[in-house]
Order: structure tokens, then C-alpha cells, then sequence
């Protein structure tokens, strides 16, 4: 076979390309639009205007038109074609424009009068008229040809409504009939240049390839821009033996190979005949769906049993009807974008309402979490992180990677976030693997703890080809070109795409900017209805407590005065009072004792906690001692003794906290105790580094299961009379005096036989350190 | 003490009026104790009585104060006794409050108070509390 490559453009340094050097990295600099040499089935002419004079020409020109063997080099269109056939074609020639568009010029008889009549196609580029002849041969294979009246009666089938799939499917479908070629397929480009068969039609015979996708450097930018100028490329033998055009450009006298964008019979790309012939494929017809200039996707035919040749009278109904595919594609596209975007809006509104619905911030964040967010949208998993609980629908990474994303997502303080490939902003996401390689997410206030999220899988694992992925691939063409196939093409778009997903659109853009914003107003609105109602925690506990002080200062003052004039009556009454009466008021002076300790409960409760510890270096053994004389005092009837161990050791503590935590333990020591003597004892064990103190008495124990409820505030064992009543609250008080300090309080008890209280005044150290 | 005309009493509670006049009747008080339940009525009364020479002698001992009152309260009655007129910026005023605000003891001393007494909590401690008022006083 010989190598028809490029002379490279004048200015442009490229290596030539040939059958050795060439391969998929190399296909974009192959300037296959200079390609000196045209297929065989039409001849070229390329001519000075106003002379008409040939300056080159395809070496068949000859053969072609029946003539005998010359050099037309030099002469002139009229010599070539008659005078009769020049002077029609200067009437054309004047009327039409040429630049930049490729035109059938005119039918002519050959310049014997033969009955075989040629086709003229003209462009003018460059300067120059090239002059394409193709043979006016009827297709021998009529019954395939469209006709102007089939095509009329097929166009209202094709146009049903429905989805742009379901189109181009009919559209094929069609353009396989009435073409005769044994497989149509419809590539669609994306933006990066890739494609994929988007409808495909074909003798059961041969293997599909609908779904294929392959690298944007399979259609190499050259071809593609190609494909914005020339309607149709057609290339009616594979195994076409290419032919050259005399003289050469430099002999021609040429600054340039003349630019063939535009031809019908430009010889076609290397890497495109190969291409084919690894395919198996005899012959193609090439149609471009252009929108705007862009090339959409290509109408692509291919013939595998053998070359296939469509007569000129025979491709133009297939052409119409690619224009009218075109035509229509973009409202099938539109449509499917909208009938989207219309799901879309009408989940959005549903959505907004069901959330709207309720009436405080936990509802509303609860009914957002049970919103159905993946099934109107197409992505492959959804997240939802409200108010710190998360729901995962479909295929998301695990719970933990989710909110770390969270994190990472409201650490950059975006509100809609979107990518196709988020290990390329966020490298942790490398490890989701397929799972997750495209993310939308949109950050509703509180940052991290709303936070709805839409996962993509990686493009390659939402394909499903048609054709086997399993087949060896085939390894026929030459040299390098071997590997060129529709399967390794896939291979290497697969490879190409690893770790992206399919773009977002923007209507979902759209739609997720819009939830953000309906959501965002819902949770401030209920956020701000939540506030003026129910402040955040600290502050309502600061506002109880606050009242709790207030409240029982303000009993307490009235509790004296009931108390001081109870005391006065009884002492001015006391000779008149009946003895039932005096001891009805000695009970009501107990009363207004217990309900004075309750308030000072309350009080002590409201007040400490709230205030700094005031640390300082204390000896507890002078303050236990102060306090131990105290309560021995408030119980003159009673022998108590009262054992303090000698070294106790000093630490920093807040000694009126101390004082209450020992005023309370021996208090109670002393109160539930039926022996003749109270017997005290009151020290610490140094302990793991942290020294135990302790308070152990003679006295009546606690049962076991009551070793929970003592510390509970207001829970008293016993009835409010016996032991000396109290207000059910000491015990409390000492366990959170002592947890201020860091520490903590636990007990060792035998009813009948006492009860240890041991307790520490700093942090336990950290497991492990102790001895 | 017996040479003393009468004692006035700023004090809004009935109760604690009772007990203190009850505590002074313990030590042996016995002149007339007046009672003002308002700071703004005890402070029209000795306007009164200061603007009057008839009536001059009238004007109390000294005065019982308490803080916490509806209206100007205690310490807006000290500070108006203390730009008032040469009698009545001579009758020693002492606190007697519930309170045990550090500011209040230090306002009350800055506004010219003679003395700063908290109230007592048990009935013997009213007459405990007005020997510490008359040793204040009357030291000798």
C-alpha cells in the first residue's frame, strides 16, 4: 500500500507521518487536507480562473474521461472538455459562489458524445477552481434509492415526539434502509472532543457497537474541522488505490499543496483507512450533524461484505435527510433537556413544600432528610446530613467519608459545589474508587451540619456497550497501526476518563442552587422562630438558674419572718398556749427550718458551678478540722468523735467547696447513725498519683441499690423526719463540688456496719500512667 | 438613752418593722418609734419638721434605714438627706439590709451612712442586733 501523507504545510515543521511513525498521539498533526492524491472513483482538475488553464490534475483524469494518455498540465478546460461544455460551465461559474462551498456545477455527456455522462462539482480555494468528475452511473442496486416520495412519506414517522434516543434510533434505522449499507451508526462528540454511538443499525451479523465511546484523538481535530466544511465524506473502497496528482505542487509552480478541505475525492487519512479495515469495513458514508457550525455527531455507514459505491443521484436524499436530522435534533435534545429540568422543577416545588410544612427546625430538617432526592435527579447517590444525622440513598461512599467531605466542603465555605472529578480538589476521595467520582453538593447554614450531596459515579462503570467487552481484540492492519480499533479505543477512553464522571448539567446546577435556596430560608426562618422562643441551651439553663436563685432568696425572706414570729409567739404565748398548741408551733418552727435548707439548696445549686473555682494551695486537714467542730457543735447531745489523719496532704482546692464537701459527709455520718458513739474517721490513701480521700463512719450503711439514687438531687432514703430530716440535696452538693475540682465520688457500703465515702480533687491521670 | 426623743424606721416590710421594734423594746428602748414605709414619705415628714422651728424638735434620734424599698429606696434616701440642710445632714443614719452586696456597704459608707448592719435571721438576733445599733451609737 502506499503511503499517502502529508506534505506538511509550508511554515508548519512536522515530521511526516507514515505507516511507522504514525499513531493515536501523532493523528492530530497528519494535515490530511493537503494530501496530494484523490480515491479512484472521480477525477480532479484543479485550474487558473479567468485562463482556465489546468494546473494539476489527478493522474486518472485520462482513463477517466476515455481519452487518450496526456500531459494536461498547462492546457487549457477547453482543449479537456469542448467548447460547448466550457461555455455552460462559465454561465454557472459566474452565477454561483464558490469560496468556501462545494457545488454540483453541472451534468455533461463525455467529449465523445458517449451516452456516459459526468458530474461537476467545483470549490474554489486558495485562488484556484478545483473541478471534481464523478460518473453519472445509475446505482445498480435500485431498490434501495430514495426516493423523493418515500422520504416525503418516512419524514412524519421519524418525527414522532419522544426522546432524543428513541430519534436518532428511527433516524438510522431509516438512513440503513434506504441507503443499502449494513451498518449505521450516530456518534454524538462531547465538549473534550470524545464521542460515543449514541443509535446504531445493523445486520445482525455484525457486532454492535452501540455505546462504544473512544478518546477524542480517534476523530483528531483536523477531521473534525474538516467535517464543519465538507457535508459528506465517501469512501466507497477501503483497499482504494490512491491517485496522486501531476506534477507535483513545487512542480506545478506552487507555493503549496493546494488545500482539499473541501473535495468529495480527497484521499482519506491513513489512520481512518486502517482504522476501517481493523474494523473489517469495505466502504463508508460519512455525513456530519452540524449545529451552529459545530460538528454535534456524525451519521456514519459502513459496508463490511464488500465496496459499496452510491452514485451521486442516490447519496443526495441521504444528505437531505441528514439535514433534516439535524435539523430536528436539536429540538429532541431541547426537549429531553426540558421534559429534565421540568422533573426537576416539579420535585423542587414538592420538595419546598414538604419541608416548608413544618413547623419548627427539627420537623423541617427531619422532613428535608426524607425528601426524595435521588430519584428526579439523575445521579447515582445521594447524602443528606441534617442536624447531624445522615441518610445515605443509593451509591455514596461510607458514612464516615461523607462527613469528611462535609468538613472539607464547609471548611472552603462553599454553597453549591460541583466537579467531575473531586479527587482532583479533594485528593482523599482517590480512595472512593468508582463509586464516587463526580460530586454536587450544596451547604445549607450551620455549614457542616446541612448538607445534601449527589454523587456520579466514574463515567466508564455507567457504560453498557453492546458490543462483547470480553472479545481479544483483533489484531489485523500493519505496523503500528495494528492497536487502532473501536475496542481499544474504548480501552484507552476508559483509561482516559478514569476517576471522572459525566458532566453536571446546568439545569441540575440550576436545581440544586434552587433547593439550596428554598432550604436555606426554611432553616433560618424556623431558626429564627426556634430563637425567639427557646434560646440555645446554655442560656436557658443560665435563665433557670438565675430564677432558681432568685426565687428562693426572695422564699427565704418571708420564711424568716414566719420563722422569727412563730418564736415570738411561742415566747410572749408561752404560759397560755396548750401543750398541743405549743408543740404544733415547736413543728412548725422545724418546718420553716427544712424549707430554709431546701432554699439554701437551691441557691448553693444555682449559684456554684456557675462561678470560677478559686484555686488555691489548702491544707484540707484545717479546714476538715473547722468544719468537724462545727458539726459537732450543731449536735451538742450527741458523742461524736472524729478522727482526722495527721498528713493530710495540701493540694489546690477551693476551700469553701472543701468545706461543703466535708460539711456535708460528716453531717450525714453523724445523722445516720444509731450508735451511742458516732465514730468518724477521715483521711485519704495516696493513691496512683492522685491522692483518695475519705470519710468512713459506724453508721446504719446504704444498701447497694441505693448507691445511684443518693446523689440524685432531692432523693432522700429516708422519711423527711427521721435522721434529722434535711432537704434530700447534701449529697448532690458534694458530688458536684467534687466533680467541679475534676474528681469524683464512689462508695463503699454495709448496711448495719457503715459506710465509706471516697472521693479525689483532680483529675484521674490518664490510664495507663498509673502504678 | 432615755434622753433619746424618738426613732425613725425606714422600712417597707411589716414584719421586719415588728421584729425590730420588738429587738428594741428588748434593750430596754421605750421612746416613740416612727415608722416610714416609704424612703419618699420618711423624707417628706423631716422636710417637714426641719422647715418648721415649731416642729424642729420633732426630728429623730437617728434613723433605721433599709435598702431594698419600692420608689428612691435606701441609698436614694441617704443621698438626699446628704445634700439636705444642716438638721437633717446631722441625724446619723444606719443601714439595716439584707443585703451583703459589697457595692451597697461601700455606697452606703461613701453616701454618709454611720453604719452597716445586716439583718438578723432568728429572732434573738433582732435584740442582738439593736445593742450593737445603741453601742454603735452611744458608746459609752
Amino acid at each position: 500500500m502506499t503511503v499517502i501523507v502529508t506534505s506538511p504545510k509550508p511554515g508548519v515543521t512536522a515530521p511526516a507521518v507514515s505507516a511507522d511513525t504514525v499513531d493515536l498521539g501523532n493523528c492530530d498533526r497528519e494535515q490530511i487536507q493537503y494530501i496530494e492524491a484523490i480515491q479512484p472513483h472521480g477525477a480532479l482538475l484543479i485550474v487558473e480562473e479567468p485562463s482556465l488553464r489546468i494546473v494539476q490534475y489527478s493522474a486518472n483524469l485520462s482513463a477517466f474521461l476515455g481519452l487518450a494518455g496526456a500531459v494536461w498540465h498547462g492546457q487549457t478546460l477547453k482543449q479537456l472538455l469542448g467548447e460547448d461544455s466550457v461555455r455552460e460551465l462559465q454561465k454557472t461559474l459566474t452565477g454561483s459562489d464558490l469560496e468556501r462551498t462545494y457545488l454540483h456545477l453541472l451534468t455533461l455527456s463525455g467529449p465523445n458524445r458517449h451516452d456516459a455522462a459526468f458530474h461537476l462539482f467545483g470549490n474554489r480555494m486558495d485562488g484556484l477552481l478545483i473541478i471534481e468528475l464523478e460518473r453519472a452511473v445509475p446505482n445498480p442496486d435500485q431498490k434501495n434509492a430514495l426516493s423523493l416520495h418515500t422520504l416525503h412519506n418516512a419524514l412524519p414517522l421519524l418525527k414522532r415526539p419522544g426522546k432524543l434516543q428513541d430519534f436518532l434510533q428511527r433516524a438510522s434505522d431509516l438512513i440503513k434502509t434506504y441507503t443499502g449499507f449494513e451498518r449505521v451508526m450516530i456518534y454524538r462528540f462531547e465538549p473534550d472532543g470524545s464521542g460515543h454511538v449514541i443509535a446504531e443499525s445493523r445486520e445482525p451479523t455484525l457486532e454492535a457497537y452501540l455505546g462504544l465511546h473512544y478518546p477524542a484523538s480517534d476523530i483528531p481535530e483536523p477531521s473534525r474541522r474538516l467535517f464543519q466544511h465538507r457535508a459528506t465524506r465517501f469512501l466507497p473502497d477501503v483497499d482504494y488505490q490512491p491517485v496522486p496528482l501531476l506534477p507535483t505542487w513545487a512542480e506545478a509552480g506552487l507555493e503549496r499543496p493546494v488545500d482539499l478541505s473541501f473535495s468529495t475525492l480527497r484521499s482519506v487519512s491513513l489512520m481512518y483507512s486502517v482504522y476501517l479495515k481493523n474494523m473489517g469495513v469495505k466502504s463508508t458514508l460519512v455525513m456530519p450533524l452540524l449545529i451552529n457550525r459545530n460538528v454535534w455527531g456524525l451519521i456514519s455507514c459502513m459496508h463490511h461484505s464488500a465496496p459499496r459505491y452510491l452514485a451521486y443521484p442516490d447519496r443526495i436524499p441521504a444528505e437531505l435527510l441528514a439535514g433534516v436530522i439535524t435539523q430536528w435534533l436539536r429540538e429532541y435534545e431541547d426537549g429531553d433537556y426540558a421534559r429534565y429540568r421540568e422533573r426537576l422543577q416539579h420535585s423542587l416545588i414538592r420538595q419546598a413544600e414538604q419541608a416548608a410544612d413544618q413547623t419548627s427546625l427539627h420537623f423541617a430538617a427531619e422532613a428535608i432528610a426524607r425528601l426524595d432526592l435521588l430519584n428526579p435527579f439523575d445521579a447515582d447517590g445521594v447524602a443528606v446530613i441534617m442536624q447531624q444525622s445522615l441518610i445515605l440513598l443509593g451509591c455514596t461512599p461510607t458514612e464516615n467519608q461523607v462527613r469528611q467531605i462535609a468538613d472539607w466542603l464547609s471548611q472552603h465555605s462553599h454553597t453549591l459545589y460541583h466537579t467531575e472529578c473531586l479527587a482532583r480538589d479533594y485528593p482523599p476521595a482517590a480512595e472512593f474508587g468508582e463509586i464516587c467520582a463526580g460530586l454536587l453538593a450544596i451547604v445549607l447554614p450551620k455549614a457542616s451540619e446541612n448538607v445534601i450531596l449527589w454523587f456520579r459515579k466514574e463515567y466508564p462503570q455507567e457504560i453498557n456497550w453492546a458490543g462483547n467487552p470480553d472479545k481479544p481484540v483483533v489484531q489485523s492492519g500493519e505496523g503500528a497501526l495494528r492497536e487502532l480499533h473501536p475496542r481499544n479505543s474504548f480501552a484507552l477512553w476508559k483509561q482516559i476518563t478514569r476517576g471522572r464522571s459525566r458532566n453536571w448539567l446546568v439545569c441540575e446546577l440550576d436545581y440544586a442552587n434552587e433547593l439550596r435556596q428554598t432550604l436555606t430560608d426554611i432553616i433560618l426562618q424556623r431558626l429564627k422562630l426556634v430563637g425567639d422562643l427557646n434560646p440555645p441551651p446554655e442560656t436557658r439553663q443560665q435563665e433557670l438558674d438565675s430564677f432558681f436563685y432568685s426565687a428562693a432568696h426572695d422564699l427565704r425572706e418571708p420564711l424568716l419572718g414566719m420563722r422569727n414570729y412563730v418564736q415570738l409567739i411561742h415566747r410572749e404565748e408561752a404560759g397560755t398556749l396548750s401543750d398541743k398548741n405549743a408543740k404544733r408551733m415547736d413543728t412548725l418552727l422545724q418546718l420553716t427550718y427544712q424549707m430554709e435548707e431546701t432554699l439554701k439548696s437551691l441557691m448553693w445549686f444555682s449559684t456554684t458551678g456557675k462561678e470560677a473555682l478559686q484555686l488555691e494551695t489548702h491544707k484540707p486537714g484545717d479546714l476538715i478540722r473547722e468544719v468537724a467542730d462545727m458539726v459537732i457543735l450543731a449536735y451538742p447531745r450527741l458523742d461524736i468523735r472524729i478522727e482526722i489523719q495527721s498528713d493530710m496532704p495540701t493540694l489546690p482546692c477551693d476551700a469553701a467547696q472543701v468545706k461543703t464537701i466535708y460539711q456535708n459527709l460528716i453531717r450525714n455520718a453523724v445523722k445516720y447513725n444509731d450508735n451511742e458513739t458516732r465514730l468518724i474517721e477521715i483521711g485519704y490513701y495516696p493513691g496512683s498519683g492522685t491522692p483518695v480521700f475519705f470519710v468512713r463512719d459506724n453508721g446504719i450503711g446504704i444498701p447497694a441499690e441505693h448507691h445511684a439514687t443518693i446523689f440524685q438531687l432531692f432523693r432522700r432514703l429516708h422519711s423527711s423526719d427521721a435522721y434529722g430530716g434535711g432537704a434530700g440535696a447534701g449529697m448532690t452538693i458534694v458530688q458536684k463540688a467534687i466533680q467541679r475540682h475534676g474528681g469524683h465520688i464512689w462508695l463503699d457500703s454495709t448496711p448495719g456496719r457503715g459506710t465509706t465515702f471516697f472521693f479525689t480533687l483532680t483529675p484521674s491521670p490518664p490510664q495507663g500512667t498509673a502504678s | 438613752m432615755n434622753t433619746i426623743q424618738n426613732i425613725l424606721i425606714i422600712e417597707d416590710s411589716d414584719v421586719d418593722f415588728d421584729l425590730i421594734c420588738w429587738g428594741l423594746q428588748q434593750i430596754g428602748v421605750e421612746c416613740p418609734l416612727i415608722r416610714g414605709k416609704t424612703a419618699e414619705e420618711a423624707l417628706e415628714r423631716l422636710t417637714r419638721l426641719a422647715n418648721d422651728p415649731q416642729q424642729a424638735s420633732g426630728l429623730p434620734e437617728f434613723i433605721l434605714l433599709d435598702i431594698k424599698m419600692p420608689g428612691m429606696g435606701g441609698l436614694g434616701f441617704l443621698k438626699k438627706i446628704g445634700q439636705a440642710e444642716a438638721p437633717l445632714t446631722a441625724i446619723p443614719v444606719i443601714m439595716l439590709s439584707s443585703s451583703s452586696n459589697p457595692a451597697d456597704i461601700t455606697l452606703s459608707y461613701q453616701l454618709g451612712a454611720a453604719g452597716f448592719l445586716r439583718k438578723p435571721t432568728t429572732l434573738d438576733g433582732y435584740a442582738e442586733k439593736m445593742g450593737e445599733v445603741m453601742k454603735l451609737l452611744f458608746p459609752s
